[in-house]
């Protein structure tokens, strides 16, 4: 919220300088987000009156003026045309600076002596901004014209109020009561011991006239008394709508508030000073002279102030006439009963709105404004008749017209507040200090807390009562917290708490988490984080059913909308990103939660990606310029695997993973439990994504990992005797896996046999095409002896004539690689 | 036959000292002290002498021998050390280009700013929680004391997946969750995505918290401080300025902001701290009766301290990242530069 520091001063004689005064609100809990000062390089500058125009002896277009302050009679020359002997202008004297560092030197312009300068908004770097001074010439071409009030000699920005400071202060939700200047005011006589003045401020409203007129009050009723407390009202006749003073727009106008008319100004200078939102009818267009509060009907409608022509439902609280709703209580008034230029009489309306009907009105029409802020928020239920008498007098003295006699005030149940019981102890068991009760009786009392010692001697305790406008107040907690801000959080010494040490252990999926980060990561991969939301197109590239997805209620753009069930899509937007920066070798993984909707519930399953796409090692100058391939992702799969304690995992070729290439895909498993899938992305899905090279990806479920992993360590003792090695080729039907002669082999469970390798796969010329050849390295050893090469050559032609049977393949070369 | 040997000496002498390679010398080495050498012609004459003169000639023949054998010795063993050298030589490699090795992968920068906070509080005994991403509305608002209607949710702006399910705009729910689980003395911190309906510069519409608490029966706002601070003394430097002032949340009160001297200028005062010197980093308080009410634990026995704060606000302090987004685009020129 805007607050301008030279109104405050109106509250607080003795008020700290503008720093020192950000400074102590921020440390009171009023952050000040910045300060503006509008004024701030204009220096040297005064109210000057034009004596005489004349023209400039050796130049046409320029005029020689004879200008008058309290330092005497100065000769101008000036260009512009839009003055004249009397007017009152703002005049740079010689020494003078002006905003984008413009300096102001006697010169002699054509001959003639000049001693200043009389100055243009554009020159005061006023426009397009403040203040709304009349404008000089046509379209502020020319000279600024000052209002005649304005003394001679005084400094232009004390003159016209352009000295001020405009904080911008963070107000915090509980706060209410300091959404206005003397709610600030009086938190700063709270914090420094200052006193508010109750002297009003700015308006010369002495001479508002109070007479009984033959307009009669409005009859007033509240049908919903529990969310109208309080409902006042006064009549204002004979009023004549025009522009406000200058002084009234520039103060609305740095606070952020459009200057519209007197009246409609006086409601919103009244409510940046007491913070209590007023609203102002045209009596005249108040059917019957009848103000009901209630619920709006079914299907009743209201074209509200902004134009927009709204439905309402039977949970909005409307403010009504004998006809139909006038306005949205606490909200917006209606446009059929807005103060126009023609408005003779108003009705001044000051209410006390229920917060949470006010919210949920405005929730559900999508509205909110400076009313409904500060009603939601809860507002001084026992401030609805000051603000109303403040504002009657306000509009009687700007629009001159008549305060009718006597003020309608329904308030069936006036405010009584509880006391809260408050305890000395708790205070200082939950701040960590050792406050005396002096103290906190002088805190309480600077607050306008009442406050009644009721403690006993083992106890000391207050009955404590806040003032009405502290609707924060409700609970000892909230004491507390008065208290500590009072006392001042820097005084409040930090310790460091003693605590018992504890035992107990990272979780097993915390650990192998950060495990499958490290490997990755040693394995060349970047960590990618992506948000959980996607767009339905990508959503669809792994989940072709979109329905089946989580959506957003209300996302922010459609790219956002839909709660990932894969990583896969958001790798491939990652990747889509960086080709288009042309980034070229991908490796990136990711570990992160997709979100699948189990009726009402959601499970939310952690999972580990990976994409590799472009050259393998990059464009080095000692490696190949390979692209990588299938066999790069299963080895970065197959690192995770292993590295978390997984080794008896099978890669199942799937052909029917719609997104992944038929004949370039798998799924992960371990003892037929899926782990997760493999493959290069689908070609179809290339072309929609525009990628043009392929595309390798994993993707494990964390969960199943960490069931299916092993974590304990044993220790088996190293081999003494030597492996004996024999190598065999083999053609073999292109259909058959090689895995399933891997399985077969290991299957024979042959003693002596303790591993088994590829080290060649070839396919091309010499060999049939429905064929490939594999090299085998068959390892053999036994724990207890160096093995004869009759006994391994006896179980090496054992395991090749099972394959023969089996799988009917060739073994190159008679001997099958026997020596 | 002496000056025979003498000659033979000196010619063996002169055909050394002009001899070129290694295969010549090897040849001359042949030619003179071979089993067929020169030398070994003249040693079968010895047995024409007379017996006395014998070893007279003998030991010139072992003379000349030994000194033949080492000037052709000390040749070979150069020649030797030479063709070693030209080889090493023509090995030579530039070294100075680049080696060869699969580029390191990176951490997110998110995740190294998270493990760095969790390996902080790790350290002061805190236990890590985990909490839904998808929450109800009970969990994010309700029992964090905030009803229906409160301003306070304004906040807060979230996304909604139904009526009762949204997005979990901050990671207290798991204070709630795991409070519900367990009895003090707790001391948890609970890290995670969040998720608010804001973008821009400042703000994504994703990103990461770090939740934490600690509640036994005498925790007091003093604690608090001193937690705080050393957590923010060690994740910066240990002689940060740091301040506490008021603030509001509706799940803790008394409520701070914590605030640390600027890191960008020092305090000086600056366009990242907006002229202040001070940079907000986290929120915190005293957790709230409502919220002990909520989580059946006696308010009058138990107190507590909560906290909350942004990954990607410490790191963009930390790595000088001057937009939000960038931590969600992943250009990899992004994510090598961590």
């Amino acid at each position: 919220m805007k607050i301008s520091y030279n109104w405050l001063k109106e509250y607080i004689r003795a008020i700290p300088s503008p720093v020192q005064l950000a400074e102590q609100l921020t440390m009171a809990g009023f952050e000040v987000e910045g300060i503006e000062a509008p004024g701030k390089d204009i220096k040297g500058v005064v109210i000057a009156q034009i004596l005489s125009v004349e023209k400039h002896p050796n130049a046409d277009r320029l005029s020689f003026c004879k200008v008058k302050t309290d330092k005497g009679v100065h000769s101008i020359v000036c260009g512009a045309k839009n003055m004249k002997a009397g007017d009152k202008v703002a005049l740079a004297l010689p020494g003078a600076t002006l905003p984008k560092g413009i300096k102001i030197e006697k010169t002699k312009i054509r001959g003639v002596e000049s001693e200043g300068m009389m100055c243009s908004e554009a020159e005061l770097g006023l426009t397009p901004h403040v203040p709304p001074l009349e404008k000089g010439g046509h379209e502020g071409v020319g000279i600024m014209i000052l209002p005649q009030d304005f003394p001679i000699g005084k400094n232009f920005t004390e003159a016209t109020g352009l000295n001020d400071f405009i904080f911008n202060i963070n107000v915090t939700p509980n706060r209410p009561d300091c959404l206005s200047i003397i709610g600030i005011a009086r938190e700063i006589a709270a914090i420094t011991g200052a006193t508010v003045r109750s002297q009003k401020s700015g308006v010369r409203s002495k001479n508002a006239k109070r007479k009984t007129q033959h307009t009669k009050l409005p009859y007033v009723s509240i049908a919903e008394p529990s969310l109208c407390r309080r409902y006042a009202a006064q009549i204002i006749e004979n009023v004549q709508i025009g522009p406000s003073p200058v002084w009234l727009k520039q103060r609305l106008e740095f606070l952020g508030f459009r200057a519209i008319n007197n009246v409609v100004d006086a409601t919103n200078y009244v409510m940046l000073e007491y913070g209590h939102p007023l609203h102002a009818f045209d009596y005249d267009l108040i059917s019957g002279k009848q103000i009901v509060v209630r619920m709006a009907k079914e299907n009743e409608r209201l074209q509200t102030l902004d134009g927009i022509d709204r439905a309402l439902t039977r949970d909005m609280l409307v403010i009504a006439d004998k006809e139909r709703p006038v306005a949205l209580a606490g909200i917006m008034g209606g446009k059929g009963s807005e103060i126009r230029e023609t408005t003779k009489n108003i009705l001044l309306e000051s209410a006390y709105f229920d917060p949470a009907c006010v919210r949920r009105t405005s929730k559900a029409l999508g509205i909110s404004t400076e009313s409904s802020y500060r009603f939601e928020r809860g507002a001084d239920i026992e401030g609805v008749a000051k603000a109303l008498d403040r504002a009657a007098r306000m509009i009687a003295a700007l629009a001159g017209g008549n305060i009718a006699d006597g003020a309608v005030d329904k308030y069936p149940r006036p405010h009584k507040p509880a006391a809260i019981k408050v305890r000395l102890s708790r205070i200082n068991k939950l701040l960590g200090i050792d406050i005396k009760k002096k103290e906190v009786e002088d805190c309480l009392k600077r607050l306008s807390i009442a406050c009644k010692a009721t403690g006993s001697r083992q106890q000391t305790a207050w009955n404590v009562i806040p003032p009405a406008f502290r609707v924060d107040l409700l609970k000892e907690i909230d004491i507390i917290e008065e208290i500590a801000r009072l006392y001042g959080y820097e005084n409040i010494p930090a310790i460091l708490p003693a605590a018992g040490l504890s035992t107990r252990k990272t979780k097993g999926a915390d650990l192998l988490r950060e495990k499958a980060r490290d490997i990755l990561i040693n394995n060349g991969f970047l960590e990618a984080v992506n948000y959980s939301f996607l767009s339905p197109k990508f959503f669809e590239i792994t989940t072709p059913d979109i329905k089946s997805g989580l959506a957003l209620i209300n996302p922010l753009t459609d790219e956002q909308s839909v709660m990932r069930q894969s990583l896969i899509p958001c790798l491939l937007q990652t990747l889509q990103y960086n080709l288009n920066y042309n980034n070229r070798d991908i490796k990136i993984f990711e570990i992160g939660k997709i979100f699948i909707p189990k009726g009402k519930e959601t499970e939310e399953r952690e999972l580990v990606s990976g994409l590799i796409s472009g050259l393998r090692y990059g464009e080095a100058w000692n490696t190949g310029r390979e692209a990588a391939d299938f066999y790069d992702i299963k080895g970065a799969a197959e690192q995770v695997l292993t590295g978390l304690g997984i080794d008896r995992y099978a890669f199942i070729p799937r052909g029917d993973i719609p997104f992944l290439h038929p004949g370039k895909a798998a799924v992960i498993e371990v003892s037929n439990r899926r782990l997760g899938i493999i493959g290069e992305i689908h070609p179809d899905a290339m072309q929609r994504l525009d990628i043009k090279q392929p595309v390798h990806i994993f993707e494990l479920g964390m969960n199943a990992i960490l069931i299916a992993s092993h974590r304990k360590k044993r220790y088996a003792s190293l081999p003494t005797y030597p492996t004996i090695v024999r190598d065999a080729a083999m053609i073999i039907d292109k259909e058959i896996s090689f895995q399933e002669v891997y399985h077969f082999v290991k299957a024979l469970d042959m003693k002596l046999l303790e591993e088994v390798n590829v080290f060649d796969v070839y396919y091309g010329e010499h060999i049939p095409q429905d064929k490939v050849s594999i090299a085998l390295r068959f390892l053999y050893r036994s724990p207890d002896r160096t093995l004869t090469d009759e006994e391994v050559n006896s179980a090496h032609l054992a395991i090749l004539k099972g394959l023969k049977d089996k799988f009917g393949i060739e073994i190159r070369g008679e001997e099958g690689g026997i020596k | 036959m002496r000056d025979k040997l003498l000659q033979l000496e000196k010619a063996a002498f002169e055909e050394v000292a002009s001899v070129k390679g290694k295969e010549a010398v090897l040849e001359l080495k042949n030619k003179y002290l071979g089993r067929k050498g020169e030398l070994a012609a003249l040693t079968k004459e010895l047995g024409k002498f007379p017996p006395e003169e014998r070893p007279i000639i003998g030991e010139l023949i072992n003379r000349i021998r030994g000194s033949i054998e080492e000037r052709i010795q000390s040749l070979l063993t150069a020649l030797l050390q030479n063709e070693r050298e030209e080889k090493l030589k023509a090995e030579k490699i530039d070294v100075t280009l680049p080696g060869r090795y699969i580029p390191l992968g990176k951490r997110h920068p998110v995740t190294q700013v998270m493990d760095e906070v969790i390996r902080i509080f790790s350290g002061m005994g805190f236990e890590i929680a985990e909490g839904p991403e998808v929450e109800t509305d009970y969990y994010n608002f309700e029992a964090l004391n905030m009803p229906k209607d409160h301003p306070a949710r304004d906040m807060q702006d979230t996304f909604y997946i139904s009526a009762d399910a949204l997005l979990r705009t901050h990671t207290s729910p798991v204070q709630i969750r795991v409070m519900k689980e367990q009895k003090p003395p707790l001391r948890v911190i609970a890290p995670g995505k969040v998720y608010r309906r804001d973008s821009d510069v400042t703000h994504t519409p994703m990103f990461h918290q770090v939740e934490g608490f600690m509640v036994d029966e005498a925790i007091t706002f003093g604690d608090l401080k001193g937690v705080l601070s050393a957590f923010l003394h060690s994740l910066f430097r240990e002689d940060m300025a740091i301040r506490f002032r008021p603030s509001f949340f509706p799940f803790t009160e008394p409520s701070a902001e914590v605030d640390i001297q600027c890191v960008m200028c020092s305090g000086k005062g600056c366009r990242v701290c907006k002229g202040s010197g001070w940079l907000e980093i986290l929120g915190a308080g005293m957790i709230h009766p409502m919220v002990f009410k909520a989580v059946e634990y006696d308010a009058e026995k138990f107190t507590g301290f909560a906290f909350g704060l942004g990954i990607e606000r410490i790191a963009m302090l930390k790595f000088g990242i001057d937009d939000i987004r960038l931590f969600f685009e992943n250009d990899v020129r992004f994510l090598k530069q961590f």
